[in-house]
């Protein structure tokens, strides 16, 4: 199966007064099809690794390749091909909730009818029928990152990013919303990279983890079997929980 | 499937009956009287009441009675040179602020967007806001011999820096998050400015307006007053050298209906474009 994301040797360092280095010789490949949830402490470089994805930052050095294309430099090469649900919902608060879902589609300029569904059904489908004409201010958290998720699938993008998506909401709302995307994501074959700070959800998510040390690199990368026992649930927790805290020794003693 | 709740308006003031009881009698009778603002009419009621009481005891070149001047307003706007004066003068300061808003806006954007025009472009509109309205009539009136000419550039170089600071001001204030959601779907700068920048910015330029009307105004009426053979700035300088009081209030209560009106049609403006943001309040 080819590789729908790749990394190879990507640094990325912000310059400055203080420049900091975000992420250090990163490498990964990411299959099409797979769920894979990237797990990592607070400022290992998981949220750079993003927005190099989404090409709003251009790596330092090494190369990425969403689709055999370049993120930042064939940037319009990769229109609707990537949909992001970022930590908040990041709506125009001036649009409807049907006109936000429908940003994508006005930036591709793609007809709704081409779609295998359109704005309307998605948000059927989030469970938010009959809230078409609600501003942003009108809906709950979790409402919003609803219409946010609807946004993300309107224009069938190959790939799927969600930037600690659903941390801040309650915990019920959350883990309904987790298994919907879950279900959407496979169901229509996406490629899901998804950032988290929860082992949990990494864990009932994905078909893979890739833990981050700081900064920015794999530390362990483990394949999970969604369909296995909690005692390999708990195994893979355990082997989660010691490489994070492996990278944490490690980043203090160097 | 979904866990749906909707947050419910926050209570408006004013939204319970009784809720004042025990303020003042005018927040009380503003109250009874629905959205009329009771304090601010009296304050214009006894203004008025005071200039009838001066008209008694003083010349009409001073203090001309309300009969004097509500006879004079009659007979200027039943006069077809009044009314050529009064199209004459707001068709000067709505095309001129209409170009002032149009170039000063792209600029603003410009500028908000793009960190090496807003460097060279600072510098130029901080000289511009820096010179006195009366100083760039004075130029005008030497640089130009046409009277349309005069007045356009001086509304429009006037009114250039306060939009200018509206859009950049607009477009700086838009959060990095919404930037980098539109920006991470890859839109065309056109679409970038139809979708994020222009409804993001509508605040902004609106306010730009209601500061740019009244200022537009004092500048095109100074303009003909100084300088012109037209408009009610003209008039006005005819008003005042026929020692004529009555009609230069006249004019001058047309020149605050024009601004009032402009005012309400932007309120009616806002209400139609921005009622997602009144809804929020």
């Amino acid at each position: 199966m080819s590789n729908a994301i790749s990394f190879s040797n990507v640094t990325k360092t912000f310059s400055g007064r203080n420049a900091v280095t975000a992420v250090k010789d990163l490498s990964f490949d990411i299959a099409q099809g797979d769920y894979v949830c990237i797990l990592g402490r607070t400022g290992c470089g998981k949220s750079t690794t993003v927005n190099m994805l989404l090409g709003i930052e251009k790596p330092s050095r090494g190369t990425i390749g969403v689709l055999g294309l370049d993120p930042y430099r064939q940037f319009n090469d990769l229109r609707g091909e990537i949909g992001c649900i970022f930590q908040s919902d990041r709506l125009l608060p001036w649009r409807t909730a049907i006109g936000n879902v429908r940003v994508p589609l006005e930036i591709i300029g793609r007809a709704e009818a081409t779609l295998p569904e359109d704005a309307k059904s998605l948000l059927e489908r989030v469970g938010l029928a009959g809230f078409e004409d609600a501003y942003p201010h009108e809906l709950s958290g979790g409402m919003r990152q609803r219409v946010a998720l609807a946004r993300a699938l309107v224009s069938d993008p190959a790939v799927l990013l969600a930037d600690e998506a659903f941390s801040h909401l309650d915990e019920v709302t959350g883990a309904r919303l987790r298994t919907e995307f879950r279900e959407l994501a496979k169901e229509r074959g996406k490629t899901v990279l998804h950032i988290t700070h929860s082992i949990d959800e990494a864990i009932t998510l994905s078909d893979r983890v890739l833990v981050f040390g700081r900064p920015g690199h794999v530390v362990a990368d483990l394949r999970l079997d969604q369909s296995a026992g909690s005692r390999e649930s708990e195994e893979i927790r355990n082997e989660i929980f010691n490489a994070i805290e492996a990278s944490v020794s490690g980043a203090l003693a160097a | 499937m979904a866990n749906i709740e909707v947050q419910s308006r926050r209570p408006l003031a004013g939204d319970t009956i009784g809720e004042h009881a025990g303020a003042p009698v005018w927040t009380r009778l503003s109250q009874q009287f629905g959205r009329v603002n009771v304090e601010g009419t009296l304050v214009l009621l006894a203004l008025v009441l005071a200039w009838q009481l001066a008209s008694l005891y003083y010349p009409p070149i001073l203090f001309p009675s309300l009969e004097r001047i509500g006879k004079a307003l009659v007979d200027m706007l039943g006069s077809a040179t009044a009314v050529g004066a009064i199209v004459t003068t707001y068709v000067r300061i709505l095309l001129a602020l209409a170009v002032g808003f149009a170039v000063a806006t792209a600029f603003g954007i410009a500028a908000g967007m793009v960190r090496t025009v807003e460097r060279a472009t600072i510098p130029l509109i901080e000289v511009m806001q820096g010179i006195p309205a009366v100083c760039w009539i004075i130029f005008a009136i030497l640089w130009f011999r046409d009277m349309e000419a005069r007045t356009a550039f001086v509304v429009i170089i006037t009114t250039i820096p306060s939009f200018f600071y509206q859009a950049r001001d607009g477009v700086l204030s838009i959060s990095g998050e919404l930037w980098d959601m539109v920006r991470s779907l890859r839109p065309s700068l056109a679409k970038l400015i139809r979708i994020l920048i222009v409804p993001a910015l509508l605040p902004s330029l609106l306010t730009g307006w209601r500061i740019n009307i009244g200022n537009g105004t004092r500048v095109t009426i100074m303009a003909e007053l100084l300088g012109g053979v037209s408009g009610i700035g003209y008039q006005l300088r005819v008003s005042q050298e026929m020692f004529r009081m009555d009609r230069a209030i006249a004019w001058t209560m047309v020149l605050v209906a024009f601004v009032v009106a402009s005012n309400l049609a932007l309120s009616w403006l806002e209400k139609r474009i921005l009622g997602w943001r009144a809804a929020r309040r």
